[in-house]
């Protein structure tokens, strides 16, 4: 017996090695770009980047100042659509999750759940035109273009919320309706303190869609400018129409003629920096989260 | 021994998926007695159990025909409160299931789940519970540990002095020992000898010399049916049938 290696043992070695470099390359391709993009930007947008461009109103037909209405409008955007997509999506992924069996109502509403996630956003925005600003008689608003974002972020919500609980497992809710726990108060008890770190990711991840969409709010509720008082926090109503940054630099980018190219740059450095602090922030949350959990 | 039973069961079918798990069981079990329910896996001990608790109607497939009486009171009946049925008949499970919490919270959360909010009564419960199944001076120090970093047998008692702290009537205990090494298993059935004639206790075991120390009274099921019920004495040392001799000898 000896423990030499053979012609076999060889070419396996040199497939691995080479199985692990291709993987390797592949997983850093993917941080590239992503480094590229967001240098480049900040290189481009360097010179325009100050706190007075934040808080400052777009001047000289957009062509200088600040970007502080589109800033406010999705801050405001966001913030309300989620307001409204979090309780419906978080309730119905635990009706799915926890109540339901398995039969052809649930299975049909999983599919519209699946379907529904897959709408591109210009059908939703095309929807929320019908349904929110003509029928309902909002009008074009910010609370409009909520509503739409919120229906375009839901069925993402209701998934993500789903495989959170559903990661809980079985054995924990036996263990608790053993002792004469009602459904509820399982879920109360042990289902959601151990699954909210997986729903809060779900929830803050949709963030970055929500402020990074143009076409569901530009039928629905923004406008190309409007002017608001400079730096206050409460300028917008919810029937008024609002700015966004998504649609600011879509505006500026396309719409206006001579802008300076620093102007646009800036514009998408404030959301993809807006997007990337929500998304570390989700991160450090969650894992406060996890080193709270008991096992 | 009290003349009027406990637990009845009549007639009692049960089926998962449609395939037929219990036959036609009669069995009966009388006040503070310890029932064994011996007889080869798969042959529906744990069914039964958990049909007492009703824990099996949370399977979509499972099917039940007959009667189960608690009390004389039909269990498997409408307008039973389900909750209060699991607190009265408390379940101990093959493998330990502490909550995902602190080893005090499983049985506080417990206790608070049953609405016993009393901030005294809770912390009293607490203590006795841990006490009864010889696990307090062991853990006192270390009430705020996760129960999942507990060994298996503390793990194991923890889930007892869980079920006991809700001051339940019956005790099912689903093959508590199998998950347990012969030591940690020894101590847990002295625990087991403090309870009796405390408790009606119903021990699923698939060890037969633990059903012979533990128990009053023997019931051996095979197949979904009852083979032999009687004093656990006369079932294994004077078995009134071939297949409960060929059992208990190891020879099935």
């Amino acid at each position: 017996m000896t423990f030499g290696e053979t012609k076999l043992g060889r070419k396996k070695r040199r497939n691995e090695a080479i199985a692990k470099v291709v993987f390797l390359g592949m997983a850093l391709s993917m941080i590239l770009p992503l480094v590229l993009i967001v240098g480049y930007l900040f290189h481009q947008a360097w010179p325009i980047l100050s706190l007075d461009f934040l808080t400052a109103m777009p001047r000289r037909g957009m062509r200088d100042g600040g970007i502080w209405p589109a800033l406010l409008g999705t801050f405001y955007l966001v913030t309300i659509s989620l307001v409204i997509a979090t309780p419906i999506g978080v309730a119905a992924a635990i009706y799915l999750n926890e109540y339901s069996r398995d039969n052809w109502f649930t299975r049909l509403i999983h599919l519209a759940v699946v379907n529904l996630a897959g709408v591109p956003s210009i059908v939703h925005a095309l929807f929320g035109l019908g349904a929110f600003v003509m029928f309902a008689h909002l009008g074009r608003s910010i609370l409009a273009a909520s509503l739409t974002l919120a229906i375009m972020t839901l069925p993402v919500i209701i998934a993500s919320t789903k495989e959170a609980l559903a990661s809980v497992p079985m054995a924990f809710r036996e263990a608790c309706w053993s002792v004469g726990a009602t459904r509820w108060q399982t879920i109360r008890g042990i289902v959601l303190p151990n699954s909210i770190s997986g729903i809060l990711t779900g929830i803050i991840l949709q963030v970055s869609r929500a402020a990074g969409e143009t076409a569901p709010i530009m039928f629905t509720g923004a406008v190309f400018y409007k002017a608001i008082p400079e730096g206050r926090l409460f300028a917008y109503g919810l029937f008024d129409q609002c700015m966004a940054l998504s649609m600011h630099l879509f505006t500026i980018s396309t719409q206006v003629p001579e802008v300076p190219p620093a102007l646009p740059f800036g514009t998408a450095v404030v959301l993809v920096m807006t997007v990337l602090l929500v998304n570390a922030a989700s991160i450090a949350l969650r894992a406060w989260l996890r080193s709270r959990k008991k096992w | 021994m009290a003349n009027e039973p406990k637990i009845v069961i009549e007639h009692f079918h049960a089926s998962f998926d449609g395939k037929p798990v219990l036959r036609g069981l009669n069995l009966q079990v009388f006040p503070r007695e310890r029932l064994a329910l011996i007889g080869p896996a798969g042959g529906g001990k744990s069914t039964l159990l958990r049909s007492l608790n009703r824990m099996n109607d949370l399977a979509a497939d499972f099917a039940r025909q007959g009667r189960i009486l608690v009390d004389g009171v039909d269990i498997l009946g409408p307008h039973i409160d389900i909750a209060l049925l699991r607190r009265r008949l408390g379940m101990v499970t093959p493998m330990p299931n502490p909550l995902p919490c602190s080893v005090e919270e499983n049985i506080t959360l417990t206790l608070k789940m049953a609405g016993i909010r009393d901030a005294h009564r809770v912390v009293e419960r607490l203590e006795t519970g841990l006490k009864n199944v010889h696990l307090w001076e062991e853990v006192k120090d270390r009430l705020a540990q996760p129960a999942l970093h507990l060994n298996n047998r503390q793990q194991q008692l923890l889930c007892l002095a869980r079920v006991l702290a809700l001051e339940p009537e019956v005790l099912l205990l689903d093959k508590p020992c199998s998950g347990l090494d012969p030591v940690a298993a020894n101590r847990f059935e002295d625990v087991l000898a403090d309870l009796k004639s405390r408790y009606t206790i119903i021990l699923a075991t698939n060890d037969s010399k633990q059903a012979a120390r533990a128990s009053d009274r023997t019931a051996l099921i095979m197949a979904g049916e009852l083979v032999e019920w009687g004093s656990t004495h006369d079932l294994f040392f004077n078995p009134a049938n071939a297949a409960t001799k060929a059992y208990i000898t190891g020879r099935f």
